[in-house]
């Protein structure tokens, strides 16, 4: 009677765990078959990046070095801003900077990441408000513009320059601004052009020129030659002028942006590194922290532009050079 | 419990050899579907690729024109299709048909022209200067050229190998499922020699036990159920083998206790008998030839006949057979009994039914 019983239970033990065994396998097929179908390929991954999500805050940028790494060095920090503020914010990658102004007066962006040229002819123009600007891990938020040669140059100061090739950046206080200010000094743009100024599309595309011989002198950012120099040891160059520092790549907000959005994104970024995220983030684009960043900072550009007269011109950037007296009536 | 023992043993087996069966069929069919998503991922998703690679390239082109008119100052777009192309690029690289000598030449091509292209795309992109946007252009239209004809070099060569996987594949197929008839005709054949093995392991002694308990319902007492299977039915047939053993050690008991019975009346009737027959022949010699005293004396002589014969058959009692007396009680129907084969066809209950036929005869 015992036995009795205990058999059926394990018979009916058995041929549930056999059924067990097959609906595994039966469970197996059935997910290898769906894992066969998962589709293989999916579309192209839209990110905050598009320019297609109109309702996203758009901050343009400008390449001064390898565009597909400056684009990706971003990403970070813009996704952390979307995250803080709880809105899309996207990029826009311009091809210069004058295309960053123009954006801006179309209002095909709402912020940019700036050189120094550009960022306050937006607030001169167009009213933009300056936030904040990166600062490096050695403490420094500011650039110069350098005039340099390569080391077996025979050019040993600014007065060489002439007669020369020099590559340039339009539109930027270090590429543009800064050279043509001391080249004019020296009266070097006066009549007929000496040497040829070959137009470069990145601060690193003019070091690249003049590193290959295509140009013998080149105007850039310090940051950006600086970085080269420590990429490449081998490689020398003499400085032949500095200019002198201002904000480097400043974040500069749209007027009616910098009034709805303006706090929050200062704080969000002022904050970063206090945060793990933010602070890798911060080291994506080689920078510590965010720092505020005054309008008073950029008195070097109007300082030049002042003295520059009609060479101002040369510069690329429009006949209406900036002003102090704008700038204040905007604040 | 031995032959619930037998029954799950052979039951679990042929489930179990079932189940194998539909698992190593199942793995089998799943082996040539991984080959079919294999080839699918491997050979035609890398046509696909290098297509769109190809497209890409084209897209890239028409995005530098534009920028080159001024039709667009956005290099979003641009980036996004040489990040896509780098990723098309490495998807291409991850495939082993793009390494197989005949491709790995082309793929090392492309893998080196890519990031040439793309220096150049992003110079291109932002190129202020004409003579420097010039070099660009035809370093870059260079690296797509050399990169179009790779692809399609690549493209091509990966569609013949897949070709040929997939015959490989067919006739690999086509075998499988002739292989599996096969086995799957040789699992069903066994499970039925299974089957009625076990059938068997059930009727077999069901069989010899309904024909013991026949001939056990025919008094063949001498019947025994033989069966060697070390189970319940074993079991079973023991008890049948001892039941009828004791019946027939029973039976054997009665036939000599009415043998004993059977001498004993013998003896004594014989005795009588043999007086009265004296008496009788000397009152025939006394009375001369009186009809009356004749008729009497016949009369006693076959009465004294009959009852020596009845004695006779008792003596003869091979088996005991019942009849009805009167209303509950019953009598030896000597007759039958001394029959040696009159009931032996005959179902039990008829031996203990009265013999209608033979009224006078009730017993001893």
């Amino acid at each position: 009677m015992h036995d009795g019983r205990i058999m059926p239970v394990r018979l009916t033990a058995i041929i549930l765990l056999l059924l067990a065994v097959g609906a595994a396998v039966a469970i197996y097929a059935a997910w290898e078959r769906g894992h066969e179908t998962t589709p293989i390929h999916p579309g192209p991954a839209t990110g905050p990046s598009s320019l297609e999500a109109r309702s996203a805050i758009r901050i343009g940028l400008v390449p001064e070095r390898d565009v597909f790494a400056m684009h990706r060095s971003y990403q970070g920090l813009l996704k952390y801003l979307s995250q803080r503020l709880g809105h899309p914010v996207g990029v826009a990658t311009l091809n210069s900077y004058e295309a960053v102004l123009a954006d801006f007066r179309e209002m095909q962006i709402e912020g940019a990441f700036l050189g120094s040229l550009v960022a306050l002819l937006a607030m001169d123009r167009d009213g933009a408000q300056v936030l904040v600007k990166p600062e490096q891990p050695d403490g420094c938020s500011t650039y110069r513009g350098v005039i340099f040669v390569r080391e077996d140059s025979p050019a040993q100061s600014v007065d060489d320059v002439r007669g020369r090739s020099i590559a340039m950046l339009k539109a930027t206080y270090a590429g543009s601004l800064f050279p043509i200010s001391e080249m004019a000094k020296r009266g070097m743009l006066q009549g007929a052009p000496e040497g040829r100024i070959v137009w470069m599309g990145t601060h690193d595309e003019v070091i690249a020129t003049v590193m290959s011989g295509r140009a013998e002198v080149g105007a850039v950012k310090d940051l950006r030659l600086a970085a080269f120099e420590k990429a490449n040891p081998d490689k020398r160059v003499r400085r032949l002028a500095t200019s002198k520092p201002v904000p480097n790549n400043a974040l500069v907000l749209r007027k009616d942006v910098a009034e709805r959005w303006g706090k929050q994104i200062a704080e969000a970024l002022l904050n970063m590194d206090s945060d793990p995220a933010g602070r890798e983030a911060l080291a994506a684009i080689g920078a510590k922290r965010f720092v505020a960043c005054q309008p008073e900072e950029y008195e070097p550009i109007y300082e030049i532009a002042e003295s520059l007269g009609a060479a101002w011109e040369q510069v690329g950037v429009g006949e209406a050079r900036p002003s102090r007296s704008n700038n204040k009536a905007s604040r | 419990m031995m032959l619930r023992r037998k029954l799950i043993w052979v039951l679990g087996s042929l489930v179990g050899l079932l189940l194998a069966t539909a698992i190593g069929a199942i793995w089998m069919l799943q082996g040539v579907l991984r080959e079919l998503h294999h080839l699918d991922t491997q050979a035609w998703v890398i046509i696909e690729e290098a297509n769109n690679l190809g497209t890409t390239i084209s897209m890239v082109e028409i995005e530098l024109y534009e920028l080159e008119f001024g039709q667009q100052r956005h290099l979003d777009r641009l980036i996004e299709l040489v990040e896509s192309m780098q990723g098309e690029v490495e998807k291409v690289s991850a495939s082993y048909v793009s390494h197989l000598p005949e491709n790995e030449p082309m793929l090392q091509r492309i893998r080196t022209a890519v990031p040439v292209f793309a220096e150049h795309v992003g110079a291109l992109g932002t190129a202020q200067d004409p003579q420097w946007a010039a070099q660009h252009r035809r370093d870059a239209r260079d690296a797509a050229v050399g990169l179009r004809r790779d692809i399609l070099t690549l493209s091509r060569n990966v569609g013949r190998h897949g070709e040929a996987e997939q015959r490989a594949l067919t006739d690999r197929f086509r075998w499988l499922v002739l292989g599996l008839t096969v086995v799957f005709l040789i699992v069903i054949n066994i499970s039925i020699v299974a089957l009625l093995r076990m059938a068997g392991m059930v009727l077999r002694p069901v069989e010899k036990l309904v024909e013991a308990t026949r001939q056990l319902g025919k008094e063949h007492f001498d019947y025994r159920v033989e069966l060697d299977q070390k189970d319940e039915f074993d079991e079973l047939a023991n008890a049948y083998n001892s039941l009828a053993a004791q019946l027939q050690a029973n039976e054997q008991r009665k036939l000599e206790m009415l043998g004993q019975v059977a001498l004993t009346l013998n003896h004594e009737l014989n005795n009588a008998a043999a007086i009265i027959e004296l008496q009788l022949q000397l009152a025939g010699r006394q009375s001369g030839h009186n009809p009356a005293l004749d008729k009497c004396v016949t009369q006693i002589r076959d009465s004294l006949a009959r009852m020596t014969r009845t004695v006779d058959l008792l003596k003869q009692v091979r088996r005991i057979v019942l009849a009805d007396y009167v209303s509950g009680a019953k009598m030896l129907d000597l007759e039958k009994s001394a029959s040696p084969d009159e009931v032996k066809d005959q179902p039990t209950e008829l031996t203990m039914t009265t013999d209608a036929g033979t009224p006078g005869r009730k017993g001893l």
